[in-house]
């Protein structure tokens, strides 16, 4: 009752609202009906409107922020932990801030570490007691000491140190252009105090110059001991979560074995020792890395080869030491430091530093130089076995998927156990799907890995899949599946191939697995310009879907799109507009208006109409495609920047550059944001050929050539992609002053275009026409003519005198004898 | 540099899930989150005058949350999640200085002298949550379009995918609770 008139008073003021004036007091009156109280009451809150117009319309923080700074600022020098008393913000690290402190009952200074959350876990506190008293009782002159670890009343650890007011040992050893001996007993320092906390069993993990300080008297002193461990107890096992760690530890002084989040040991703490003496005697990084992002700094820790400290000084002389001086010894001594293979390194610190004394002492040194042919044979070895881990945990599931299957097969047992396992296996098949397929654009780092697990799964499921026909089919599907959303299309097609002849041998024809196989081989065929064979395996996938699903399902959504597209490929746009639009239909209504799918088929629909002539038609699809992609998933986003990027294409040939340069961008920004590397240079291209338009010469030349450079790596030569990029750069270069620089780019493009299937005539006889021109820049006009009147000719024909193709070739074959010097004929031409 | 926390994409798949724990795990992650970028953000030298909460809650989930792994219903229950947390991060804080410093910070506190609240004088925070707090027995919903704008900073669009209804009602809802919770808290108009 109460909850009733409470709604209805709602009701009428929400309603009222909508009103102004008498026709508001007349909606009232009519809605209250005769009710006093409600019509007072609705009438107490609508004479409110006008004021309450600003109310808490600005979000509470932006409304108290301003006045909330001083507050906290004050708080935070007020803030008392026990016995602490924060007097100043020192600075910040990767780790958390770290601040000047007060112990109050023993009236010392400290530095008080606070860790930013997103470290550690609930375990933290308990984790802290158990290793705090060890690490507390590490007592060395150049240790500097850890007095507690704890948490605040809010939950924040933080742990008190001994506080250190000095400078950074590099920056010291700059400043004060110390030799190269002094350096080194100053390094042999900062080794005894990582070798006493060895003997107490604490790896330090941390090791970089900004956590060594020198104190007023000239002792350095290594901070943070420990400190590494404690946040990440489980570093051992859990590898994504180390690489969190040590991504914000400083990479460049993570050994290999801790950037790829593995086993930590004293041998790791040895390396990073390697780095920081390395700095200290070239001030230099021992990796020349050309970005540094993480991962770039990872590869080059894990694969690099460091320069001999001796070469790196030599190209940034530094006053206190010449590279002789490095030549020999030093230079052995550092790289065996930084050796990849943890046991390949000095045993020990002790023994590290002890070289070191040899050296400084005159005495042969342990440190020999590393062998090529060793290091060779172990990096393959390495590789190998990241490889193969990597494939054996695909390689699990599948064969763990056969046994599962063989088992309720001999056993004979009921139907419905075959069915069940089956089911598992759709379900780990879609798993994988999702893993691989979706999770595609966050693998980008390690993307090459992930091909490379692929390929071996997909070895290893065609070489089972004579004895398993059944399961390796769907494994092959999704495989191949995969492979597709990965943008490579001839590993997919390949794997699609063996998926629907292992389902046909074992399911026979009129079988799901069969069926969608084929749709999808019929689809990687035509992103490989093979749609003839695309278009009739295709086709077999829709007629063997209808009959298996009468009613219409998502796969045969997708076998339709698929046909139609080859069929858009192969010249026949207009009868494949009833087919997508049958696909479109089945996919809103099976999948959703927000599946990536839909919009795929809004676009291939705006191409089929693009292609028959109607081209506003074909915008107002890609638009409304363009429209739902900005609020997919982000794993459909690809679809958005698929959309964008044909209509940039489309808008090209309809002279809209404007429109067409902010589609092309989208698309470009939106496949770089999701991943999809592969489809990157075609947007270049087309961003090529707008600027090749328009005449802008230097910004076509530069999107040609990024598009160029990386093709062969997604498309085969003889597609139409790279013929584009060939045809652009190659006339760009023409028109350039270039022309014998852009020949060969022409001739490429015009060898392609004549082996693609179907022929696209009018490509073909502007590419020969385009030829033309570069062979009349360089005077061969003998050898342009006859190219240039044949592709004219045929270009009329194909495309009609009035087409700007057709005018183009024409005034070329007028420029052509006018540079010739037969004005007569030229003049036919003008 | 965002290290996302494995645990809250996680808890929020085991949420959708079905495991009751999950939110009750989620909280104190996502609090000190919250907690953590409010003292960040308020302590910058020079206060960024477009700060604002949706930014403090979008960064949230970009730090905590693997976006690539969460479906849409993850993400407005985590969303649901900041801004309460919000309004109780603010809520206690103004609650705490109102306590400790009565009278100077209070009056500097106060909701937007600027914006034209003049008729009932300055709104206070903690006032506007125990308003709040009543509306929610009549109206509900109403009262988390109310957590979600004011406290969480979403925008229409976010709150109507959060709450499953059309951003029409969304706006109708927010009309509607203004009008309310001013009325609530101007003195003479009982």
């Amino acid at each position: 009752m109460q909850a009733d008139r409470a709604e209805r008073i709602a009701g009428i003021v929400e309603r009222s609202l909508e009103l102004q004036g008498s026709e508001r007091a007349k909606l009232i009156v009519h809605l209250c009906e005769g009710d006093a109280e409600l019509q007072r009451e609705a009438e107490s809150l609508l004479n409110f409107e006008e004021e309450a117009h600003g109310f808490i319309e600005a979000p509470a923080y932006e409304a108290v922020a301003q006045s909330v700074v001083d507050a906290v600022a004050d708080l935070r020098t007020e803030q008392i932990l026990g016995d602490y008393k924060i007097v100043s913000l020192l600075g910040e690290g990767g780790m958390g801030e770290v601040y000047l402190a007060e112990d109050t009952a023993l009236g010392r200074q400290v530095a008080i570490k606070f860790v930013k959350s997103g470290f550690g876990n609930s375990n933290i506190v308990r984790h802290f007691r158990k290793e705090e008293q060890i690490l507390a009782s590490l007592t060395h002159p150049n240790i500097a000491r850890l007095y507690r670890g704890s948490v605040t009343p809010d939950g924040v650890p933080y742990f008190v140190m001994e506080y250190v007011d000095g400078d950074r040992l590099d920056d010291y050893c700059r400043d004060e252009q110390l030799p190269i001996t002094a350096r080194l007993n100053l390094f042999r320092k900062i080794c005894s105090a990582v070798s006493y906390a060895h003997q107490h069993l604490i790896i330090h993990r941390d090791i970089k110059p900004g956590n060594i300080r020198m104190t007023a008297e000239g002792e350095p002193k290594l901070l943070d001991f420990g400190i590494a461990k404690l946040l990440d107890p489980q570093t051992a096992s859990i590898g994504a979560q180390t690489m969190t760690l040590a991504s914000v530890m400083t990479p460049e002084y993570s050994s290999p074995e801790q950037v790829r989040g593995e086993n930590m040991t004293t041998a790791s703490d040895v390396y990073s020792l390697g780095v920081v003496l390395y700095e200290l005697l070239t001030e230099q990084k021992p990796y020349r890395i050309d970005s540094r992002t993480p991962a770039n700094i990872a590869r080059a820790i894990t694969e690099g080869q460091p320069a001999r400290p001796s070469t790196a000084l030599t190209k940034n002389a530094l006053p206190f030491a010449k590279s002789q001086s490095l030549r020999g010894d030093l230079d052995n001594i550092v790289l065996k430091a930084l050796r990849k293979e943890p046991e390949r390194r000095y045993a020990s610190v002790a023994q590290f530093s002890d070289d070191i004394r040899r050296h400084l002492e005159g005495q042969p040194v342990m440190a020999r130089k590393d062998t090529v042919a060793y290091r060779a044979s172990k990096f393959v070895a390495r590789n190998k076995v990241a490889v193969f881990a990597a494939a054996l945990i695909l390689l699990a599931i599948i064969s763990g998927l056969v046994v599962s299957l063989a088992q309720a097969k001999s056993a004979r047992q009921e139907r419905d156990v075959a069915q069940r396992e089956r089911l598992k296996a759709q379900r780990i098949n879609s798993f994988l799907q999702e893993m691989l397929g979706a999770a595609a654009p966050e693998i980008k780092g390690v993307d090459v890995k992930v091909v490379e697990l692929l390929s071996e799964a997909s070895r290893r499921a065609k070489a089972d899949a004579a004895s398993q026909p059944d399961v390796m089919a769907d494994v092959l599907m999704t495989l191949g599946r995969t492979y597709i959303s990965l943008g490579l299309f001839e590993p997919a097609a390949d794997n699609l191939r063996a998926a629907a002849d292992a389902s046909l041998k074992a399911n026979g024809e009129l079988n799901s697995t069969t069926a969608t196989s084929l749709g999808w081989l019929g689809l990687a065929l035509g992103d490989l310009a093979q749609s003839e064979e695309g278009e009739s395996v295709s086709r077999k996938a829709v007629l063997l879907q209808r009959q298996l699903h009468p009613e219409g399902n998502a796969d045969l959504g997708v076998a339709l799109y698929s046909l139609g597209l080859n069929r858009v490929a192969n010249g026949e746009a207009r009868s494949a507009i009833p087919l997508l639009e049958e696909s479109s239909a089945l996919i809103e209504k099976h999948l959703s208006q927000n599946h990536g799918y839909f919009l795929a088929t809004l676009t291939a629909l705006a191409v089929a109409d693009e292609k028959s002539g109607d081209a506003s038609g074909a915008e107002a699809l890609y638009r409304r495609s363009i429209a739902l992609g900005r609020h997919v998933e982000r794993r459909y986003r690809i679809y958005l920047a698929q959309a964008s990027g044909y209509l940039g294409a489309m808008l090209i040939n309809r002279g809209g550059y404007a429109d067409a340069e902010v589609a092309l961008r989208e698309s470009e920004q939106v496949y770089r944001e999701v991943g999809a590397d592969s489809s990157v240079p075609m947007i270049q291209a087309w961003l090529g050929s707008l600027y090749l338009v328009q005449s802008d010469y230097a910004r076509a030349e530069i999107e040609f050539r990024k598009a160029l450079e990386v093709l062969p790596r997604y498309l085969p030569a003889d597609h139409y992609i790279p013929a584009d990029a060939k045809y652009g750069l190659g006339l760009t270069l023409t028109r350039t002053n270039r022309a014998s620089e852009g020949e060969p780019y022409l001739r490429e493009a015009l060898a392609s275009r004549q082996k693609i299937r179907p022929k696209v005539g009018a490509a073909i006889y502007n590419t020969q026409s385009a030829l033309g021109e570069c062979l009349a820049v360089q005077q061969r006009f003998a050898e342009a003519e006859p190219l240039q009147t044949e592709a004219y000719e045929r270009l009329k024909g194909l495309l009609g005198a009035p087409d700007p193709r057709t005018i183009e070739a024409r005034k070329r074959i007028a420029t052509l004898y006018e540079r010739w010097g037969k004005a007569d004929i030229a003049a036919r031409y003008r | 540099m965002s290290e996302s926390t494995p645990d809250v994409t996680q808890l929020l798949q085991d949420w959708q899930e079905g495991d009751p724990d999950a939110s009750a795990q989620l909280m104190p992650l996502v609090y000190e989150e919250l907690r953590r970028l409010a003292r960040a953000y308020l302590s910058r030298e020079k206060v960024d005058h477009t700060l604002q909460a949706t930014a403090l809650v979008h960064e949230a989930y970009i730090r905590l949350v693997d976006d690539g792994r969460v479906s849409w219903k993850n993400r407005a229950h985590f969303y649901g999640i900041s801004a309460r947390l919000m309004r109780r991060v603010l809520v206690e804080y103004a609650r705490a200085h109102n306590a400790a410093k009565r009278g100077g910070l209070q009056q500097k506190l106060s909701l937007d002298e600027a914006r034209d609240v003049s008729a009932g004088g300055p709104v206070e925070l903690v006032a506007l949550d125990s308003a709040l707090q009543a509306f929610a027995q009549s109206y509900p919903r109403k009262s988390e379009v109310v957590e979600l704008k004011f406290f969480g900073g979403l925008d229409t669009r976010e709150i109507s995918e959060v709450l499953q209804v059309s951003e029409k009602t969304v706006m109708r809802d927010w009309s509607f609770a203004k009008l309310w919770l001013y009325r609530e808290l101007t003195p003479d108009a009982g």
